[in-house]
């Protein structure tokens, strides 16, 4: 038999820092899309997460975590959720075992890389790319948002208060975002704006 | 250089300038000295320079008219090298050390200028000369007449070289967001500020205070600027408020959005390391206090144009921000109170007023009592007929009530034609401006959804009024945000009057040519008479006029000129300015440089780039790239010893039809479709039978538009009963995703079907030719059964590759040789490219890039991209009887029109030429021999071509009419850009083992 295939992550860099704020690769994680099927399928999904994993799919874009905090389920659209887990949870056998007759499953382990950012003002330099609101008001812990960054589709996830986030974007295009970011990142030292957004 | 000479115009401090330091600068080679807080116009003018620059057209000498971004004379080339910025406004530029600039539009110096003839001519330069001029012969057009014109009338030159700076782009949300910072922006944003709203306040100046700074007037006693100052620092302390200076809100976009310029280092000679030089910010707003105050406008009167005319207002602005005075001795011309200030300031500075001119009649407003208060003669009703000095004025002839001229020394002249509310933000969406008469003004009337106008844009002249007018609509805006808002106390104003009468010219009748020019636009150099010229040839619409003179149409898009444009085309075709209308006012308020608009995007980081999983391995073994819609794939895959690319393609090429290659297929568009209805779905959307595919097999689809026409195609496998995977065209990939969702979330949503894009999930690679199935055994755990009987042609199957890692294998070809496409997750793709060379090395193996893979699929004759290019059909394609008559599918009836299955349209063929070194070129027409070359008699054209190493010949694709009943007949193929015809033979399609014997090997 061949020899064992190794994992290569999608940036070649590992990780930057600029004025006390860090730009980093996850990781990788084991994410499955779920898209509830028609009918009595999706209340039936819901149902299924909740007794399972001890959680409600949100109906708003939304991050909840499963009881046993090994999971997290983001909400991806209408009907339509991420879950993510830490890898070797098995996460796709144990989701088709609980839900798989009520929803498509699909891996998105690899489809997405994500990009954390963390550090004072990443308020600021998430706004250089990123076309949302993220003020406290709106955007807080465990909010998530389907937008873009610069040109580039991604997955926004504000995971702690203090912000910081995780990019979930396409693979093939994390060398990209991850390089935007950087200049996002460079030119974040010399604002002179107050530091709200 | 010389040594720099004294500031002998500077007459006292100014409130907005640090005399306590000096700084050195240059202009047009000569050395200068300045302090922190001038403007390159209060620095300039502070050492008595009047001459800025020469006009557009006549090349007249010009000075400054104004103090702010409105200045349509003073325009000069700033800093030098990648960095020279043309157009500059002096009045704009914050002086720093070293800062350098030159004048423009000027040969060989300012102040003798050659073209300065031009004036001579002006009976026939004016309005509409070029069109009339320059109209024939055409061909003398582009190659003579534009370049002179160009040359004659150009302004300044942009740099050569790229520019070396860094821009931003950035967003903002707010609550209420406030545009300018005069006594009405700040009340404003005191208002919203203290109720707790997020308020942005933006100020295009580099101090907060719009004309508190500018007026001696004081508030509570205290210099107004003081004031503002004091505001600064309370909004700055708050932290929902964010104060935004030297940044421009340029524009006003639906949905509460607005575009707005900070100019972050402009006013420095370097950017810091890293520090960007300008950022444009998109700022989203619920509320929009528009504060953004009013422009000053002058008089039209002949040879109003000389150095040393200015706006009344800006003369203020010198003396009181700068501590400048423009002139020793000053005529004020006048129909306003407001500018009777002029007076008392200059007065108070010590400088002469040598008369008072004001339109108005004896006894309207206080001209009689500040003339007499400042020693002036004073002409009520009274007219300035004519300007002297041909480089800077030198008098002025005034013509009193009773219509007696008299000439007046002087080399200032101050003006005020009234104030213009600045309202451009309030018409970007289309809302139309109302004249107001009493105000000589247009006012906004009907406003942008959350937009409000307050103060001076509002026609608020007063300042005590501005204040308030100001705070209320801050209050109010935030209280629409939710807030609890209430009034802040405001500092008590002295009280104004502005008591104006209408003053647009000071011209007898209608403008001739034989009187001196009056300039309307001074930027444009267009004239009363110009105005009167284009009237009297009929172009009496304000927009008419304004194409055929150019007016307004300048850097300063008419700023101080629409208005009086507009008074002087009603009066002289008998309208009132409502009747004559106005033009709109587009964005940007103020010019933006295209690099603040790209930002960060620049260079190769323009657009984003996708990378398939092998790229770095690709990298590594000196593949060429080429761009792919996004993505950057191998091209080929040099070695050494090759000479060119055609040598390592075809090597590549013939690899594969004799041993084994690899291709990373990864960009091919992947979709993960599953349902109960996933086969019904599919059945819509292909125009081919799909209900009864089996669980692991594959089949070649083909999917229209709605209208009827090809729209792409790809390989759909069964992976289980529900659960299908599509590929597509790695062009149309987005564009098919987007097709499927709208299917099925307008069309068919009673269908019960998820899908999901796993394009990036997979890398997918390509192992094609005959000792591919040897190789791949090298890969596939044991379990699996690879033979030809167990997994056929196009057989798909989910299974384990070296030691458990899930894969996908699907037996595929683009190339038609016995071949596979491999997928494994993504982060296993460099590995899998590594240990395929590795396991096929006693095999022969290589990888081939694109090049070769369009060799390979040519030689198949598979249609692709130059193909399915959205005007062919499934019958122009050779696959008409793909069309399933027994189910309906997307584009099933437009496919029927007439039109599409006219046999004689052009259909796909291949083409051999007769001499097989004839070299075909893409896009070549295709005539009967001996035909002639006119449009009647094409018959199709050539759409992929390439030499063939395994056909030894130059091969194409491409449609002919009629074209599969044609085999072995020869045409001519003509390629009209290299004007070479060559004889050709058309063929069969498939160059390469037409009866697919290799493919089921």
């Amino acid at each position: 038999m061949a020899d064992q295939l190794f994992p290569v992550p999608p940036v070649k860099y590992g990780s930057l820092r600029v004025g006390g704020m860090t730009l980093e690769q996850s990781p990788f994680a084991e994410t499955v899309s779920l898209g509830a099927f028609l009918g009595a399928g999706r209340d039936e999904l819901v149902n299924r997460i909740h007794e399972m994993f001890g959680v409600i799919l949100p109906e708003h874009p939304r991050a909840v975590h499963a009881a046993d905090g090994r999971c997290t389920f983001l909400w991806n659209g209408p009907g339509q959720w991420l879950a993510i887990a830490v890898e070797g949870l098995g996460l796709l056998s144990r989701l088709r075992e609980v839900c798989g007759d009520v929803c498509a499953l699909t891996s998105q382990s690899d489809s997405r890389a994500i990009l954390k950012l963390s550090g004072p003002n990443v308020r600021e330099v998430a706004s250089r790319l990123v076309p949302i609101d993220l003020h406290p008001r709106v955007f807080g812990k465990d909010h998530v948002a389907s937008t873009l960054a610069g040109h580039i589709p991604v997955i926004i996830w504000q995971t702690e208060d203090a912000p910081t986030y995780l990019f979930l974007v396409f693979r093939s295009l994390a060398a990209s975002l991850f390089h935007d970011f950087s200049v996002a990142l460079n030119g974040l030292s010399y604002s002179e704006t107050d530091s709200c957004v | 250089m010389s040594a720099a000479p004294a500031q002998i115009f500077r007459v006292r401090s100014g409130n907005g300038v640090d005399t306590s330091q000096t700084l050195h600068f240059s202009f047009d080679g000569k050395t200068y000295t300045g302090h922190p807080g001038d403007t390159l116009a209060s620095a300039l003018l502070a050492h008595g320079v009047r001459l800025f620059g020469r006009s557009f057209k006549y090349h007249r000498p010009r000075g400054l008219l104004s103090a702010g971004p409105e200045e349509p004379n003073a325009l000069v080339e700033l800093r030098d090298g990648a960095r020279r910025e043309p157009n500059t406004r002096v009045t704009v530029v914050e002086l720093f050390d070293g800062l350098n600039a030159s004048s423009q539009n000027r040969w060989p110096s300012l102040s003798f200028d050659a073209l300065g003839m031009n004036g001579l001519f002006t009976s026939v330069l004016g309005a509409g000369f070029y069109y009339k001029t320059f109209m024939w012969p055409a061909s003398f057009w582009e190659k003579l007449y534009e370049p002179m014109i160009r040359r004659a009338a150009g302004l300044g030159r942009a740099a050569d070289e790229a520019d070396p700076d860094l821009y931003e782009k950035s967003t903002a949300f707010c609550d209420v967001l406030v545009v300018g910072s005069g006594p009405a922006g700040l009340a404003a944003a005191l208002a919203a500020g203290r109720s707790g709203a997020r308020v942005i306040l933006c100020e295009q100046d580099a101090l907060p205070g719009g004309r508190l700074r500018d007026e001696s007037a004081t508030l509570d006693g205290k210099a107004g600027w003081q004031w503002a100052e004091q505001v600064r620092q309370e909004l700055a302390g708050m932290p929902e408020v964010r104060v935004m200076t030297r940044t421009c809100v340029f524009g006003a976009y639906d949905g509460g959005t607005y575009g707005a310029l900070e100019r972050v280092a402009d006013h420095v000679a370097l950017p810091k390391d890293g520090q960007p030089r300008q950022r444009l910010w998109r700022i989203v707003a619920r509320e929009c206090v528009m504060a953004t105050g009013a422009i000053e406008r002058p008089v039209v009167f002949p040879n109003n144009d000389r150095p040393g005319v200015m706006l009344a207002g800006a003369v203020r602005t010198y003396l009181n921000r700068f501590g400048v005075s423009p002139g020793r001795k000053a005529v004020l011309y006048i129909c306003n109170d407001d500018g009777l200030r002029t007076a008392l300031d200059l007065r108070r500075a010590g400088v002469a007023i040598a008369a008072i001119v004001d339109s108005r009649p004896a006894g309207v407003g206080g001209g009689a009592q500040v003339a007499s208060q400042c020693g002036a003669a004073f002409f009520p009703g009274g007219a300035i007929a004519d300007c002297y000095g041909h480089s800077g004025v030198k008098a002025v002839l005034v013509r009193d009530a009773s219509g007696k001229a008299r000439s007046i020394a002087c080399d200032l002249v101050a003006m005020s034609g009234g104030w213009s509310p600045n309202v451009a933000l309030a018409t970007h969406l289309g809302n139309r401006p109302v004249w107001h008469d009493d105000l000589c003004a247009f006012l906004p009337s009907t406003l942008p959804p959350g937009m409000v106008a307050a103060g001076a844009a509002a026609g608020v002249f007063d300042t005590a009024e501005a204040l308030h007018d100001g705070a209320v609509a801050g209050q109010r805006a935030a209280v629409a945000c939710g807030f609890a808002a209430t009034l802040p106390v405001l500092p008590e104003a002295e009280p104004t009057r502005y008591a104006i009468r209408a003053l647009f010219h000071a011209l007898k009748g209608v403008p001739s040519a034989k009187k001196a020019k009056a300039f309307v636009d001074f930027q444009n150099d267009v004239t009363a008479k110009d105005v009167a010229l284009a009237a009297r040839e009929g172009f009496v619409s304000v927009e008419h006029l304004k194409r055929y003179t150019t007016l307004g149409m300048a850097t300063d898009q008419g700023k101080t000129s629409n208005i009086n444009a507009l008074a002087l085309l009603a009066e002289i075709t008998e309208r009132t300015i409502p009747q004559t209308g106005t033009t709109l006012i587009r964005p940007p308020v103020q010019p933006v440089a295209i690099e603040a608009l790209a930002g960060p995007h620049r260079g190769t980081h323009f657009k984003p780039t996708r990378l398939p999983p092998t790229h770095q391995w690709a990298e590594e073994q000196g593949a060429v790239f080429t761009a792919n819609g996004l993505w950057m794939r191998a091209q080929w895959f040099p070695r050494s010893g090759e000479t060119d690319w055609l040598e390592t393609v075809s090597r590549e090429v013939r690899t594969v039809r004799e041993a084994v290659g690899f291709c990373d297929v990864t960009t091919l568009g992947k979709i993960d479709i599953q349902g109960p209805d996933a086969a019904e779905f599919l059945n819509r959307i292909y125009v081919n039978a799909w209900l009864k595919l089996a669980v692991g097999r594959v089949r070649y689809g083909l999917m229209l538009r709605e209208d009827g026409f090809a729209y792409d195609d790809g390989t759909t496998a069964r992976l289980g009963e529900n659960h299908y995977v599509m590929t597509t065209t790695t062009a149309n990939a987005g564009g098919v995703m987007a097709h499927l969702e709208f299917c099925h979330q307008w069309l068919w949503p009673e269908l019960d079907v998820q899908f999901i894009s796993v394009t990036d999930e997979w890398a997918q690679i390509a192992v094609a030719g005959p000792k591919s199935r040897a190789v791949l055994e090298k890969i596939v755990d044991a379990s699996f059964d690879l033979s030809n009987e167990a997994f056929p042609y196009m057989a798909a199957a989910e299974l384990t590759v070296c030691g458990g890692v899930a894969a996908r294998l699907f037996r595929l070809s683009f190339s038609g040789e016995l071949a596979y496409e491999l997928a494994v997750p993504a982060r296993y793709g460099d590995a899998l490219a590594r240990l395929l060379m590795k396991v096929g090395e006693p095999f022969g193996i290589a990888p081939y890039g694109t090049e070769a893979l369009g060799v390979l699929r040519i030689e198949k004759g598979h249609p692709a991209g130059p193909e399915l290019n959205g005007q062919t059909t499934a019958h122009d394609l050779g696959m008409g009887r793909l069309l399933s008559t027994k189910k309906d599918f997307i584009g099933s009836r437009m496919a029927q029109r007439p039109a599409l299955t006219d046999p004689a349209r052009p259909t796909l063929i291949g083409i051999q030429p007769v001499n097989p070194e004839d070299m075909l070129v893409a896009g070549s027409h295709l005539l009967p021999q001996g035909a002639s070359a006119t449009a009647t008699s094409d018959q199709g054209w050539l759409s992929s071509v390439a030499w063939s190493p395994s056909v030894g010949s130059w091969i194409g694709l491409g449609f002919l009419t009629n074209g599969p009943a044609r085999k072995g007949e020869i045409v001519s193929v003509h390629n009209l850009l290299a004007g070479t015809i060559i004889a050709a033979r058309i063929v069969d399609p498939v160059f390469v083992d037409p009866k697919g014997e290799r493919l089921h090997g």
